[in-house]
């Protein structure tokens, strides 16, 4: 077997959107909660 | 002679190493701690991916859809950290009752469950043209599901409990029986004849293999470290101002 390349970016893809939204996710919910503190 | 990569293996672990001892003396905040681990986190995965996706050899039996190997493994030594942090933090919070171990374990499960799920996807993605099969009912696929569904109602759980003492309370018997099947995960390509196939041992794998693996494996562990770091802090921030907000009610 050689090919496999779409299976490869989609995982990849996968990965990268998930972890890009979780962190995104977790600074803007820091980010409230320090604002909430502050207020 | 160690090569350049080991080297590079080595200056990681050692920073881990360093860095976590430093935490557990209290030497470093929580969050300085995660965001060192996070900064270096960026240059490791990029390192990782260029080595995993262009570098490195394709395998000799699978060809290029072996590439996968070098997100799917990572992933799950993410999940172990996160759950194995989980786990302790909840058997803490059982013994000495103090909230901050109730804020790791809420922190690590979460941030588990993002690896987990990464984990089962990509596994998924490499079943199909390895086995034919997006997903079977095999020991270590089967277990791998049950982890990600009794922690997801860990979570699922602490929405339902206001109290927070019996909240965490709660949670930390959750926590520490889903994390029972974690060595159960571990050992199914060992006890059951299985379709997944068996750890592999570096020794016999091709070292242009072993270097992207190893990097990549060391970027998610710093990556989990810095989002468990970040979840801690707003567990936290949350329980704080919470207190707050009960304290102002009262004085009313």
């Amino acid at each position: 077997m050689t090919g496999g390349w779409p299976y490869i970016v989609a995982g990849y893809v996968v990965a990268a959107v998930v972890l890009t939204a979780y962190s995104l996710s977790l600074v803007a919910r820091l980010r409230k909660a320090r604002q909430a503190k502050t207020d | 002679m160690l090569t350049i990569g080991s080297w590079i293996v080595l200056a990681l672990i050692g920073l881990v190493l360093i860095s976590l001892g430093l935490r557990l003396t209290r030497r470093l905040a929580p969050t300085r701690f995660g965001g060192l681990w996070g900064a270096v986190a960026l240059p490791t995965l990029a390192l990782g991916l260029y080595l995993g996706l262009l570098w490195a050899p394709a395998d000799i039996e699978m060809g290029n859809v072996q590439r996968l190997m070098y997100v799917h493994f990572p992933s799950w030594v993410g999940t172990g950290a996160a759950f194995l942090t989980a786990f302790l933090a909840s058997l803490l919070y059982l013994f000495r009752r103090k909230d901050a171990f109730d804020h790791w374990a809420l922190a690590g499960v979460e941030v588990g469950l993002v690896f987990n799920a990464i984990g089962i996807i990509t596994g998924a993605l490499w079943g199909r043209p390895t086995w034919g099969v997006y997903w079977t009912w095999d020991p270590r696929l089967t277990t791998t599901a049950i982890m990600f569904i009794t922690f997801a109602a860990y979570l699922s759980l602490r929405s339902f409990i206001d109290e927070p003492e019996r909240r965490a309370r709660f949670s930390a018997v959750v926590a520490i029986i889903a994390f029972i099947n974690l060595p159960i995960v571990y050992f199914s390509v060992r006890w059951w004849r299985t379709l997944h196939q068996p750890q592999s041992s570096p020794e016999t794998v091709d070292p242009q293999l072993v270097l992207p693996l190893r990097i990549m494996m060391l970027a998610f562990l710093l990556l989990c470290g810095w989002m468990i770091t970040q979840r801690y802090e707003i567990a936290r921030l949350r329980a704080e101002e919470d207190r707050r907000v009960l304290e102002l009610e009262l004085a009313r």
